[in-house]
Parts: C-alpha cells; sequence; structure tokens
C-alpha cells in the first residue's frame, strides 16, 4: 500500500487531508517554554491573535527522527510504501529528521524522502497532486512523476509585512533586513531552489503589490488555466482583495485562499501574502 | 574681449617685439609654466564661463569644473621632471584622476591624446604639437557616443586641422601657436549657429570658450608677455599657503602600506615652511634621499613638505635652515598600521576580507536622501551632483572602498555620467555605469537591483527601471534668461520636467504643483513620491500631501524629506 505522507508546515486545511487520507507530522512552535505542536495544539488564526500579545518571539522545531518512526509506524505496516514529502531542506533540518528515520526502518518500510524545495501551501499543493495521482491508481513511478512535474511548475510569489523575521530567523539570502523600509518598500520573494530570495521590489500602497505580484505570475503561466491558492498570514481582508485582482488576471483560473500556518508565520511575521500557482496543461 | 586679444597679440608679434619669435620648440621646464599660465587664464575666467551655462539651474558649473581639472593636471604636472614625457603623462594622469563633469572628463581626454601622439619626443616643435591636438581631438571623439557640434570638441577637432595646415607651411612656432588660437576663436564664435540650444540661449559654447581662454593662457605666456611663477597657478584657499588645499587631497590619496613588515620608511613627516626665498625644486632635490612619498608643494614664501623617512631629524635639520616651520607633525606609520591591523583584528593572520559580489556606489546630496539611498543598498555615498560634480578619482575612491567583485555606480545626474565611465581607466574592479541622470531614477534603479542576480541582469533591469520615472525639480533660476518661451528672472522659483524648464513661478509649493499638472491627468492612478529640500520647513512639506491630494484623488502621494540643497522639491511620478 502507498501511503503520502508530509508535515505540518504544508498548512494543509483539514477537508483535504480527510479526503486524501494524507499523514501529517506536526512540527513545533514555541511562545518562550511553551511547547505547542503545530495542526494539533497551535492553528492560524489562534496563532496571529495570540502573536502581538506574547512577551516571547516565536521559535520554531523540527520532529526529532524518534517522532518520525513513531509516526511512521502509526500508519505503516510492514512491506508498505510511504512518499514522505517535506518542506525545503535549506529552511529546516526536519527533512533530516524524516531520512534518519527511512534509514532506521528501511528493513520494515520503504520511505521516499522527498524535498519538496517549497513550504506551505507550495508545498500543500505537491501533497495534493500526489495524493490526487495516487487516488486515481496511479503507479509509484507515476506519482512521483507528478510531484518532479508539480515541483518545477510551481509558480511561487509572496511579500512580507517586514524582512525583518525572515531575517532575524536566517532564512533569507543576501537582503539586509533593513531593505527599503525608509521608502515604503515592499520586497517580492520568491523560492527558489529551495532558499527564499528577493526577486523584486514595490513601493506605494498593497494594491500596487498584489498586482505585481500577478503580473510575475502571469508572465510565468501566461492564460494557461491555472489553480491558484492566495496565502496570507493573518491577512485575510488582503487576500480577499488580491483574490478580485486574481480574477481580473486569470479568469479562467481556480482561485482559493488558505491561511500560512504557525510556524511559517512565525517566520514570515504577520502581514505576510502570496501566491502559489500551478498551470496544468495535462489536465 | 578674445578677439581683441588675439588680433592685439598678433599685431605686436608682427613687430617683432617678443622674445618668443625665434623658438623653435617648448622644453619641459617652459612647459610647465606654459600649462600653468594657461589653467591661470582660465581661472581668471571662470566666471564667465559659468554664466555661458545654457540653463539657469543650479548646477556644477563648466567654469569650475574645467579649472577643477585643470588645476588637478597642473597639481601632478608639479610632480615631474623636467621631461616633455613625464610631464604630459602627469598632466594626462592628474586630469584623469581630477576630471569634474563631462566638460572636465574631455578635457582629460585631450591631455591623454596629446600625451600618447606626442609619445617620446624630447621637445614640442610645430610637428610634435599638430601630431598631440589630432591625438586629442581623436580620443576625445572616440570616447564620446553622441559627439555633439558646436562644443569643445569641435573646437578641438578644428584646432587639429589648422594645426595640420599650419604645420606644413613650416611656419614658426609662435606664429603657428597664435595662428591656431586666433582659428579656434573664429569657430568658438560660430558655434551658436551649430548647437540650436546655444542660439536660443544667445551664448557661445562654455566648454569651447574655456579651452580659448586656456589657450590665451598658454599663448600669452610663450610670448613672454605675462609669466608667472608656477606655483601660483592654483588660486589658494584663504587663510592657507599656496598649495596646501591640495596636499590636504593627496593626504587622503596618501594610502599608507598597511602591513607593517612592508613599511620601508617609519616615520610620516609633515610640516609647513616659510621662509624668504623657498626654491621648492631645490628642496624636493635635497630631500629625495631621505625616503618616499616626497611632496613639496608652495612658492617662494611658504610651503608644504611631506616625506616618508626613517630619520625625520635629519630632516628638520635641513629644513630649519630655510625657514620656520610650523604644523609639524611626525607618525610612526609601523605602529599605527599595526594598530590599524589590530582594531581590524587581522594583526595575526590577516585574511583577505569577503567581498561582495556586487557593490554600488551612488552620487547624492542630502542627508535625507542619502539615508534613503543607503537603505535600498548603497554600500558608498559619494557627497554631490547638483551642487559639486565629484571628479573621477572620488568616484574612483568609492569603488575602492566597497571591495566588492563588481561595482555598479549610479551618477544620478547628467554631468556626472561621463566622469563616472572614466574609473573603469582606474581600477581593475570591473565597473558598471547606470546612467541615472536624476534622484528618481537612482532610486528606480536601486528598487530594480536584485543582491541575488548577475550584473548582466541586474544592468538590464536597472537600465529599464530608470526609464520608468518621471523626474520633476523645483528649484530657482541662478540667472536671468529666456527659455521654451517662459521669461525667467533671477531667484525665480522654476519647475523642470526631465531637466527642461516647463514652469516658473514665486512660490516652490504652487511651482511644484503646476509641474504635477503636466504631468499627470487627474485622474490617474499614479505613485507622486516627494522629497522635499533643505530649505523647505517640515510643516511646509506636511501641507503638500492633502494640497496634491486634491489635485490628484486618484493618485497615491508619498512625502519624505531629501534634504537636497539648492532644489526645494525633487519628485517622482511612476
Amino acid at each position: 500500500m502507498i501511503h503520502i505522507a508530509t508535515d505540518s508546515t504544508a498548512d494543509l486545511p483539514e477537508k483535504w487531508t480527510e479526503k486524501y487520507g494524507l499523514k501529517i507530522i506536526p512540527l513545533n512552535l514555541f511562545f518562550g517554554e511553551e511547547a505547542l505542536k503545530e495542526g494539533e495544539e497551535i492553528w492560524a488564526e489562534e496563532f496571529y491573535f495570540r502573536l502581538p500579545l506574547e512577551a516571547y518571539l516565536p521559535a520554531t522545531s523540527e520532529p526529532s527522527p524518534e517522532e518520525f518512526v513513531d509516526f511512521y509506524r502509526g500508519f505503516a505496516r510492514p512491506g508498505d510504501t510511504v512518499i514522505s514529502i517535506h518542506l525545503s531542506g535549506k529552511l529546516s533540518k526536519t527533512l533530516r529528521s524524516a531520512r534518519a528515520a527511512a534509514k532506521m526502518l528501511q528493513d520494515e518500510i520503504e520511505i521516499l524522502v522527498i524535498d519538496s524545495r517549497a513550504v506551505s501551501m507550495a508545498l500543500g499543493m505537491i501533497v495534493i497532486e500526489a495524493a490526487e495521482a495516487l487516488a486515481r491508481g496511479k503507479s509509484r513511478q507515476e506519482i512521483l512523476d507528478r510531484i518532479e512535474y508539480v515541483k518545477t511548475n510551481l509558480v511561487v510569489f509572496f511579500t512580507v509585512g517586514d524582512l525583518e523575521n525572515l531575517s532575524r530567523t536566517g532564512r533569507i539570502g543576501e537582503l539586509p533586513s533593513c531593505f527599503g523600509n525608509l521608502v515604503n518598500a515592499k520586497p517580492v520573494l520568491t523560492i527558489e531552489k529551495g532558499r527564499i530570495i528577493a526577486v523584486d521590489k514595490v513601493r506605494g500602497n498593497l494594491g500596487r503589490i498584489h498586482r505585481r505580484l500577478l503580473e510575475l505570475t502571469k508572465e510565468r503561466i501566461g492564460t494557461l488555466p491555472a489553480k491558484i491558492i492566495i496565502l496570507h498570514a493573518g491577512a485575510l481582508e488582503e487576500a480577499k482583495r488580491m483574490e478580485e485582482a486574481a480574477k481580473e488576471f486569470f479568469p479562467a483560473g481556480e482561485i482559493s485562499i488558505a491561511p500560512i500556518g504557525p510556524v511559517v508565520g512565525a517566520h514570515t511575521g504577520p502581514g505576510a501574502f502570496g501566491l502559489v500557482a500551478l498551470a496544468d496543461p495535462e489536465e | 574681449m578674445l578677439w581683441v586679444y588675439a588680433s592685439d597679440l598678433q599685431t605686436r608679434y608682427a613687430n617683432g617685439e617678443e622674445h618668443g619669435l625665434n623658438l623653435e620648440f617648448i622644453e619641459g621646464p617652459e612647459l610647465k609654466n606654459l600649462l600653468a599660465a594657461g589653467v591661470e587664464c582660465l581661472n581668471a575666467n571662470k566666471e564667465e564661463i559659468n554664466d555661458l551655462n545654457v540653463f539657469p539651474v543650479p548646477d556644477g558649473d563648466t567654469g569650475t569644473n574645467m579649472v577643477l581639472t585643470f588645476q588637478a593636471a597642473l597639481r601632478e604636472v608639479q610632480q615631474a621632471s623636467d621631461e616633455v614625457k613625464d610631464i604630459l603623462e602627469r598632466a594626462a594622469r592628474g586630469s584623469l584622476m581630477g576630471a569634474r563633469g563631462n566638460s572636465g572628463v574631455i578635457v582629460s581626454q585631450f591631455f591623454r591624446g596629446f600625451a600618447r601622439a606626442v609619445g617620446n619626443a624630447p621637445r614640442l616643435g610645430t610637428l610634435e604639437i599638430a601630431k598631440g591636438i589630432e591625438g586629442a581631438s581623436k580620443l576625445a571623439y572616440q570616447a564620446i557616443r553622441k559627439p555633439v557640434e558646436g562644443t569643445i570638441l569641435t573646437i578641438v577637432r578644428e584646432a587639429a586641422a589648422k594645426a595640420q595646415e599650419l604645420q606644413k607651411k613650416k611656419l614658426p612656432l609662435m606664429d603657428f601657436l597664435v595662428q591656431i588660437y586666433q582659428h579656434i576663436v573664429e569657430v568658438l564664435e560660430k558655434t551658436p549657429e551649430m548647437l540650436p540650444i546655444l542660439k536660443q540661449a544667445g551664448v557661445v559654447d562654455a566648454g569651447g570658450k574655456g579651452l580659448c581662454y586656456f589657450c590665451q593662457g598658454f599663448v600669452e605666456a610663450l610670448k613672454g608677455e605675462n609669466i608667472r611663477p608656477l606655483p601660483k597657478a592654483e588660486a589658494p584657499a584663504p587663510g592657507l599657503p599656496a598649495g596646501v588645499q591640495s596636499v590636504v587631497d593627496y593626504e587622503i590619496e596618501d594610502e599608507h602600506e598597511l602591513d607593517p613588515d612592508k613599511i620601508a620608511y617609519r616615520y610620516c613627516t609633515e610640516f609647513i615652511i616659510k621662509g624668504e626665498k623657498l626654491a621648492i625644486e631645490e628642496i624636493k632635490k635635497d630631500l629625495a634621499p631621505h625616503g618616499d612619498s616626497l611632496i613639496v608643494i608652495g612658492d617662494t614664501q611658504v610651503a608644504k613638505v611631506h616625506i616618508h623617512t626613517n630619520n625625520p631629524g635629519l630632516v628638520l635639520d635641513y629644513m630649519v635652515r630655510l625657514g620656520e616651520m610650523t604644523a609639524i607633525q611626525i607618525d610612526n606609520m609601523v605602529e599605527q598600521s599595526r594598530e590599524r591591523l589590530a582594531k581590524l583584528g587581522m594583526a595575526a593572520n590577516p585574511a583577505p576580507a569577503v567581498k561582495k559580489k556586487i557593490g554600488i556606489t551612488a552620487v547624492v546630496a542630502g542627508k535625507g536622501l542619502q539615508a534613503i539611498f543607503r537603505d535600498l543598498g548603497a554600500d558608498e555615498i559619494i557627497e554631490g551632483g547638483q551642487t559639486m560634480n565629484p571628479s573621477t578619482e572620488e568616484l574612483y575612491r568609492a569603488v575602492s572602498r566597497i571591495q566588492a567583485e563588481q561595482v555598479i555606480i549610479l551618477p544620478n545626474n547628467k554631468n556626472v555620467i561621463m566622469a563616472a565611465g572614466q574609473v573603469q581607466a582606474l581600477t581593475e574592479t570591473p565597473v558598471t555605469v547606470i546612467p541615472s541622470r536624476t534622484i528618481p531614477q537612482g532610486i528606480s534603479a536601486l528598487m530594480a537591483y536584485n543582491a541575488e542576480a548577475g550584473i548582466k541582469k541586474n544592468r538590464e533591469a536597472m537600465s529599464k527601471a530608470i526609464k520608468s520615472v518621471i523626474t520633476g525639480e523645483v528649484t530657482f533660476a541662478v540667472r536671468s534668461s529666456s527659455f521654451n518661451g517662459l521669461e525667467i528672472r533671477e531667484g525665480d522659483i522654476i519647475g523642470l520636467k526631465e531637466g527642461d524648464i516647463i514652469s516658473v513661478g514665486k512660490n516652490p509649493s504652487e511651482v511644484l504643483l503646476d509641474l504635477l499638472k503636466n504631468f499627470l491627468k487627474e485622474k490617474e492612478d499614479a505613485l507622486i513620491t516627494v522629497y522635499y529640500g533643505h530649505d523647505i520647513e517640515e510643516k511646509e512639506a506636511n501641507e503638500l500631501e492633502p494640497m496634491i491630494q486634491e489635485a490628484f484623488p486618484e493618485a497615491e502621494v508619498e512625502i519624505y524629506e531629501g534634504g537636497q540643497p539648492f532644489y526645494y522639491y525633487i519628485v517622482s511620478v511612476e
């Protein structure tokens, strides 16, 4: 039997995890000494509500290899195959723990650990596409091919309210945290080869940023029918406005909104928003 | 003026009064004097040349830029031996380093072209001079992508052609030079016919006239009429002895060896000497064996001396006999460099610092704007732009300070672009000049800069970005003139769109609004960014936003303190 597994940073809504029977391992979020399992003890809405009230800046940690062993054993039986897709190895040590666990269990369960090179709903989209392929009865190799296809064709652009968070937690490359604050400039970020990098900057109000994010997306996917998910870190109103703009840019698009979860949100800071898009000529 | 002078010169020459009559060659020592005389004549007429600037806006003036460039050449010439080759090469190097503004850059090309064409000639006769001017003209034309006729370029080309023609006639040197000079003065008078913008403003070309003044001084001195001693060529700053101002520059330039083991002479020794009959050349000769990095600048009354030596006592002992010393300073460079290395944390094992891939330097005036440029990622800011065009050397130093594998320069002023282009000649670090002509263009270029991308992508993106913004400026007219059908009085507030005067008024804020109305339709969804200058009160600036917002309800308005001098407002629309 083939299982699809991922971690909580895929930010997958419950309706999808249930629909596809996805297995999710939580990452940990800390407010000072208080440790919380993402998706089990803390959720997006609560996190962004608590964030401004907390004395501590949030910290995060990956599951240990032992937790992964327990996780895999919890649903897979000897002889099963697990396709375990996780957030970028450049952003977290989760992947390392998964690989260590896979090695420990190699005589029992076949565990294929895959670096999505993505995070949040970008990872989520890869996972859903894999699950969809599995549900349609595709073979192990066809599922892996599908994952590879989505990985290379996924378009991700986002911005953050303040680069300081990414910079503080070392999740961004050469960009200094103060970039363009004085002239009210916002960075346009993407994930490339698993790293967060800046591709542009935009001055002016958020409407201009929505437009720029959508323009960049359009440059990549053209007018192909696309699945578009708008992401936000506690900025639902902003996400809704962007959804309206997205409808104009992509009249044929299948557009939805999803929140960025606590662990990713701890790094992007509140106010981050962006989009994930997948053009799919195959479907 | 020039005309009268030229014919006067020739009349007297024809009467056979002057000592230059039978001169066949110019030798090294005389060449130094002649260059100095040329620069002095230019300097004396600097203001007149400044007043020829076509646009009545406070900007780097042609006269000032040319004088500063020529003076930089002269400072180097003063260090030269008496060999013609050495003198010309030093003039070329000095003017290259000191080039300010576009006219300065062209002057530096002249010197370089002249020196190259003359080569190893031990003295300058008509043949060498004709070759030299030809070389000067060729190099200057090569250096400029789109040469414009009716400018200093036309003058030098005409000088070259005339020199070729006269050289074949085997004229005496004096006659030869006077006729070339006379010819370029005639050509100068015709520049308004070649360049409509000059005609409209009713002036001749400023750079061309500057060159004529230089030539006038040169020829005049050759006639023996007005020879002035070399050191005086440079106008001394008030309160400072002649040449000291320039020595201060040298001190900055004098980058002492960092590695203590490599310092051959330990004591950096410096002082000013006042005396009766100081012989600069003799002092140089006598001090030379005592160390290196020797600089002696001044005149017969006062001189500044700088030398690295192992025995400052001997130097002072020698000097004390010549006059009274002040401002004596002796530093142990070995000690200093150890301290400096320790401070840098590299005393034991000086590991090379990690170089940035791409560094950025920008020319910006005003505290607020400088902070904005830094915030957007500029590594080094060069003070200047509208007030003073930085020299090639200043740009080069900023490039060197960055310590990057590649450096991008944002000139942010049309009159700095060429000097920035010269920097590559001075450094091995690859330099890319993004030709930003205004501050908003520079800001847009920085917005498009991507630290993750390579130089090629960045050059493309930044060059494209500078075209995406419209720049407006509000300043005052430095003199009365008429332009684009607008009557402008000195002191009027003028509004410029992309460098063209399109609005005149009495109140900066009103002119700004008038200017914006020219850029924008009422309902346009644009981003208007205003950077207010040093002379605008915060209160006044705060009143701008509602005023602009009212006029353009669909636009987004942002107001920042720029702190720039002379320009009340710099505004961008994108």
